[in-house]
């Protein structure tokens, strides 16, 4: 850099801004990895479910046709993709799109309950497609249908 | 016929280019002016063919020109005018055409301001860095991004219609422009930059010649920002102005490094002093608009804005990379020429406050950079896809924003070299005991954490710091030359155009600053199921479903809910948040209704449309002090506007008989003393 103090006071400057850095760095590694969401499918999240106790983690997949069942404390349903299906317990409203077959993500973390299966999210974002399909494309199946 | 002409015009506006490089190229080594100057006027065809290719552009969206492939899938028949126009940039091709005919513009402004210096080498290889980084653009506009492409096979009868979320507001109309006049507007200082490397010439010439365009550009972009985050809040509903949203961040990065860009400039101006990191943060700022173009259009990362996938994204990367790795090898290459004439004399004077704000600055652009790619290394290196949630730029972020705003109250009172403490005292002591007195009032009366507490209190501590400058810089102008109120304020502007609009916009900053503490610690938001005509008291309004309709037009269904507001026996009127859906589309967008009051919002938004029931689910939050988002941003585009107003540094009271000469008109840089008017 240009600017430099006087010649006795720049090791000590040095030392002082390295030692902030370093801090800094410290900081900031740990505010990073503390708020990282990791972003799976459902048959993934399914399987990688130990690792992720406590973790916030998204999980994408498909409502399952006739699933969705609205309590006054939240809303059950069940996410489907692949070969895995999960019991979702939403804690908050649902936005209007929330439907069934409905392709969604929802955020949150696994039930912390020792024989728990069931997802506990909080968030739930339908994932907006850029492509808009013409109304005699073709729409996918519909799962849970018989 | 339109999608030729269209085709044309890129490729002649991309031959001149060519020829403008060439030739100028050419004129430098053979130290030829009848070359430079002839490819100077390169710029100017360079704009006519720009201008002809957005005209083809437009033409096609406003005629609903189906047979390309633009305009089918951003454009269709019930689309209305407006959204017509706004269509050029909404999706990737588009807004890569409206960057290179902002581009061309810009070009073609400092070309004709500069024409008396055409045959200047510095000039000369400013204008070769410009027609290369428009090559660039229009090049992809041939190649993987072509605006006219024509539909393979039948022409479809109608179009796709833009993205529901662009069509909803005319605001469409004026954000995005606003941010490129921004982004684009970097490209003069960072050519400026590079020739100044490149011909050895590093002194504060280029500065000089680039100062307002920098301006300009800092001033759409902030402008840009703000309207984003209005949009945010008022169209798309989810509550908030920003969500760290990797284009937001993308829009943000160039602006930390662009403001203290601006600020650093000043140190080399006066002293000489920050040359190296002038040209890092001006490289940086050019090359952060290039990856912020590359993050929202190459869909790389997953977000809300990213309207769209394509192949350009190695293109930009390979750019990206071009630009950072040439503009660091420049700078390292000069490295021993730009050793500055001047040094740091003590910690505490306005150099250091300067070196602070660059340090501070570049940090905070670190941390969201990090965030913001993050993702995306990982992505690469492990194929996991993440996200990084909020908190992490929350808690990074506050800190850096107070330090800065710490920084701004302080700085302008510390002078240059160095002081006494007395000085610093005569400045500080009253803006210090009113920020002091906030903080106490705000823990006694407001609670609230540590944050907000010093958000308030800093703010109080600048916005007083800042008023006392103005009223004892006017007071001083009207003792020297006893003139009424409003011509000394103005004269006094006239006399420091860029200290007393800095200031000005200093306070715009303070009035965000406070509104986005006031928001973060006391926005309140609940749900509520209500029935047609039930009631329900939230944070001292009452709110009132009174009945819901549906809109059918040809573009889209709305669903709307009449709420009525009240605060005690006050009514506040009815407000209608809505939902609608469009027909192409799969998806439905929410528009809130916001009943603004100058200390509170009261946010309304349609959860769920009725049920079979007939109830509706109603989002309601009171967010305090919303409004001073956006006046803040008023504020600081004024203080902009007024920072470029022309200096005229004359005494009147020197020229009192009249037809006496006056004093000529002053150069731009900052004299050492304060003229009359300045800081007392």
């Amino acid at each position: 850099m240009t600017a430099t103090t006087g010649r006795r006071r720049a090791p000590a400057i040095a030392l002082g801004v390295l030692a902030v850095a370093i801090a800094a760095v410290v900081v900031l590694a740990f505010a990073l990895s503390d708020n990282i969401v990791y972003f799976k499918t459902v048959s993934e999240a399914v399987a990688s479910r130990e690792d992720d106790t406590g973790r916030r983690i998204r999980m994408a997949g498909t409502v399952v046709a006739g699933s969705i069942d609205e309590q006054p404390d939240g809303t059950w349903f069940e996410l489907t993709e692949g070969d895995a299906t999960v019991v979702v317990e939403h804690r908050g409203s649902t936005p209007d799109l929330f439907e069934e077959c409905a392709p969604l993500v929802v955020e949150g973390r696994w039930s912390s309950e020792p024989d728990g299966t069931t997802f506990e999210s909080d968030r739930i974002l339908i994932k907006h497609d850029n492509e808009y399909r013409a109304p005699d494309d073709a729409v996918p199946a519909c799962p849970g249908d018989a | 016929m339109t999608a030729a002409l269209g085709v044309l015009s890129i490729a002649a506006a991309a031959s001149a280019c060519v020829v403008g490089i060439t030739l100028l190229g050419l004129g430098l080594q053979r130290r030829d002016a009848r070359l430079l100057r002839m490819g100077r006027r390169s710029v100017f065809v360079l704009l006519v063919a720009a201008i002809a290719a957005v005209g083809m552009m437009e033409w096609a969206l406003v005629t609903h020109d189906f047979s390309l492939d633009y305009v089918a899938n951003n454009n269709a028949r019930a689309t209305p005018l407006l959204f017509s126009i706004t269509g050029l940039w909404a999706s990737l091709e588009g807004s890569i055409l409206l960057w290179g005919l902002v581009l061309a513009g810009y070009l073609a402004v400092t070309a004709w301001r500069l024409r008396d210096r055409a045959t200047d080498p510095i000039v000369a290889w400013a204008t070769i860095v410009g027609l290369a980084v428009a090559l660039f653009f229009f090049a992809i506009m041939l190649g993987p991004a072509n605006p006219f492409q024509v539909v393979s096979g039948a022409t479809p009868a109608d179009g796709t219609g833009p993205n529901p979320l662009l069509q909803n507001h005319p605001l469409m109309a004026f954000h995005p422009p606003m941010l490129y006049l921004g982004y684009v507007g970097f490209t003069v200082p960072f050519s400026f930059a590079i020739a100044s490397l490149i011909t050895g010439r590093l002194d504060e010439g280029w500065l000089a010649d680039t100062r307002r365009t920098t301006l300009v550009a800092w001033g759409f972009l902030t402008v840009g920002i703000v309207l984003g985050g209005w949009w945010s809040y008022e169209v798309l509903g989810w509550g908030g102005f920003w969500a760290w949203d990797p284009v937001e961040n993308a829009s943000l990065l160039p602006w930390l490094t662009a403001t203290a860009f601006i600020h650093s400039v000043i140190t080399q101006e006066r002293r000489g002093m920050l040359r190296v990191w002038n040209l890092s943060l001006v490289i940086a700022t050019f090359c952060l608009t290039i990856l912020g173009t590359f993050i929202t259009r190459s869909g790389v990362i997953d977000s809300v804005h990213a309207f769209t996938q394509s192949s350009i994204g190695p293109w930009f990367l390979t750019f990206l990379g071009v630009s950072a790795l040439g503009g660091i090898g420049l700078i390292a290459w000069r490295g021993d020429r730009l050793r500055s004439p001047g040094r740091v004399d003590a910690p505490m004077s306005r150099e250091s406050a300067f070196l602070a704000n660059n340090l501070l600055f570049a940090s905070f652009a670190f941390v969201v950079l990090l965030g913001t790619v993050f993702p995306l290394l990982v992505e690469a290196v492990q194929g996991r896809q993440m996200s990084v949630g909020r908190p992490y730029f929350d808690r990074m972020t506050v800190p850096l924003g107070l330090a800065l705003l710490f920084l701004m109250a302080a700085a302008p009172a510390l002078p240059w070299r160095a002081t006494t403490g007395e000085v610093i005292r005569r400045r500080l002591a009253v803006p210090a005991w009113i920020g002091a007195v906030t903080m106490v009032a705000t823990v006694v009366f407001l609670g609230g954490g540590p944050g907000l507490v010093l958000a308030f209190g800093l703010g109080a501590f600048a916005a007083t710091g800042i008023v006392r400058s103005l009223l004892v810089g006017v007071r001083a102008r009207r003792t020297a030359t006893g003139e009424r109120l409003p011509r000394a304020s103005w004269g006094m502007l006239r006399a420091n155009p860029r200290l007393y609009g800095g200031l000005v916009v200093h306070l715009g900053v303070v009035c965000i600053a406070v509104a986005i503490a006031a928001f973060g610690s006391f926005s309140t938001h609940s749900e509520l199921r209500l029935e047609r005509g039930q009631s329900a008291d939230v944070g001292g309004y009452t709110v009132t479903y009174l009945d819901s309709g549906v809109e059918r037009t040809d573009q889209k269904t709305t669903v709307t809910a009449d709420v009525r507001v009240e605060r005690g026996t006050r009514d506040l009127g009815v407000y209608r948040p809505a939902i609608s859906t469009f027909p192409n589309a799969t998806t439905g967008i929410g528009t809130p209704s916001v009943r603004t009051g100058p200390f509170q919002d009261v946010y309304l938004t349609l959860v769920s449309s009725p049920t079979d029931q007939g109830r509706i689910t109603l989002g309601v939050s009171v967010n305090p002090l919303v409004v001073w988002l956006w006046i803040g941003g008023g504020v600081m585009a004024l203080g902009t506007a007024l920072a470029l107003v022309p200096a005229k540094k004359t005494n009147p009271a020197l020229t009192r008989s009249p037809g006496a000469p006056r004093a000529p008109a002053a150069e731009p840089s900052e004299p050492e003393r304060a003229p009359v008017g300045g800081q007392a």
